[in-house]
């Protein structure tokens, strides 16, 4: 037999103790006559009871309680010890803590920067400061590289001396 | 003589160690309770949780200001910490059951299901394995429910609490929490309708 759908929340909120006291009157006058609905509230009592029976809550021994009061307040202890240093070392929010992060990266990065530039610099400016054996290294080099056109210009040199040498005039008193 | 709980809490909110400890030695029972019966009957965890839950109290202990009650308050905050403890757990078996040996895709999580003291029945093996039975049934049929509800039943059936309670602690309206409790009573009582008809 199913119980009357039109009091399924009245039955509900009856199992549950939550019925209204006004409506008690008229709700029990109805399970007089309803055989549905007083089964379905035997059955949901039933239920509600076979639930609690069967899942009983536990309760912490002495041991175990005594343990978790020191345990709480060991660590409540920690925490305030924490806050304090952090309000006097800081004393600033937390909120903040991620802004002052990202600002000392940027520091970091700029000064990283900054010391890559002049470092640049001052080896463009170091072979000024070699010292004379140094330089004149630096020189051969340069001939070294230059040698071809060195070279070249040798050449020249000589051609310049042929031609020149061709160019002086007979001796108009030679016989 | 006890101390009321509003002389409670304002000794609580000026640091009093002494308040702090009466606190937990008045609330632990009830909070573990509560701990227990929403993550799945693990005694350690419901301990844990317990303990997270009153840190989170005294961490907070100076915002309330009195404007609901205290129990309800204060049950609102072990729900909330015993419904984030849960889905952390959850989070971290599905990360570590991936690398678990045997694990099959797809395969729900285990619950811990500790046993219960033999139940009344005492001494008949087949009544204690029945009630046994029944106990992890119940439990099956408990964990199968969506959250909300599950709490919501809990809060009624374990803990004795009235609807207008039950959705101060939720943060719901009194319909919600009925509609909640309504869908949970008949879900358990088409799962369980070969243990309970009397």
């Amino acid at each position: 037999m199913k119980p009357c759908p039109d009091h399924n929340e009245t039955l509900l909120l009856d199992v549950y103790g939550e019925l209204d006291p006004n409506e008690r009157p008229a709700w029990e006058k109805h399970l007089e006559i309803c055989e549905g609905c007083r089964q379905e509230r035997r059955q949901l009592l039933h239920l509600f009871q076979t639930v609690k029976v069967n899942m009983p809550s536990p309760t912490l021994s002495r041991e175990k309680a005594s343990a978790l009061v020191r345990s709480i307040t060991r660590k409540l202890r920690e925490e305030r010890k924490e806050n304090w240093w952090r309000k006097r070392l800081w004393g600033i929010p937390n909120r903040f803590i991620p802004a002052m992060a990202a600002v000392c990266i940027l520091i970091v990065v700029v000064s990283w920067f900054s010391m890559k530039g002049p470092r640049s610099l001052s080896s463009m400016r170091s072979i000024s400061n070699l010292k004379s054996e140094e330089q004149i290294l630096v020189k051969n080099l340069d001939i070294i590289q230059n040698l071809e056109l060195l070279e070249e210009m040798d050449t020249l040199q000589k051609l310049v001396q042929v031609v020149d040498q061709g160019d002086v005039p007979f001796d108009t008193n030679h016989n | 003589m006890t101390l009321p709980d509003k002389e409670l809490i304002a000794r609580a909110q000026r640091d009093d160690p002494w308040a702090i400890e009466e606190f937990v030695c008045r609330y632990q029972q009830k909070a573990y309770a509560i701990a227990y019966h929403m993550c799945s009957g693990d005694r350690e965890e419901a301990q844990d949780l317990t303990q997270e839950a009153f840190l989170r109290v005294f961490q907070n202990i100076k915002k309330f200001r009195g404007d609901s009650s205290l129990y309800t308050w204060f049950y609102r905050i072990v729900v909330n910490t015993c419904l984030d403890g849960r889905r952390r757990r959850r989070r971290w078996e599905r990360i570590f059951s991936r690398w678990r040996p045997g694990h099959r895709e797809g395969e729900p999580s285990r619950e811990v299901f500790e046993e219960q003291p033999d139940m009344v029945e005492g001494n008949n093996p087949m009544a204690v394995l029945s009630g046994k039975k029944l106990t992890q049934e119940i439990r099956k049929a408990l964990m199968s429910l969506p959250e909300r509800q599950r709490v919501a039943f809990q809060l009624k059936v374990f803990q004795g609490m009235s609807i207008r309670e039950i959705a101060q602690v939720m943060e719901s309206a009194e319909g919600t929490v009925k509609t909640h409790l309504f869908r949970a009573t008949h879900s358990l009582r088409t799962v369980l309708k070969d243990w309970v008809v009397p």
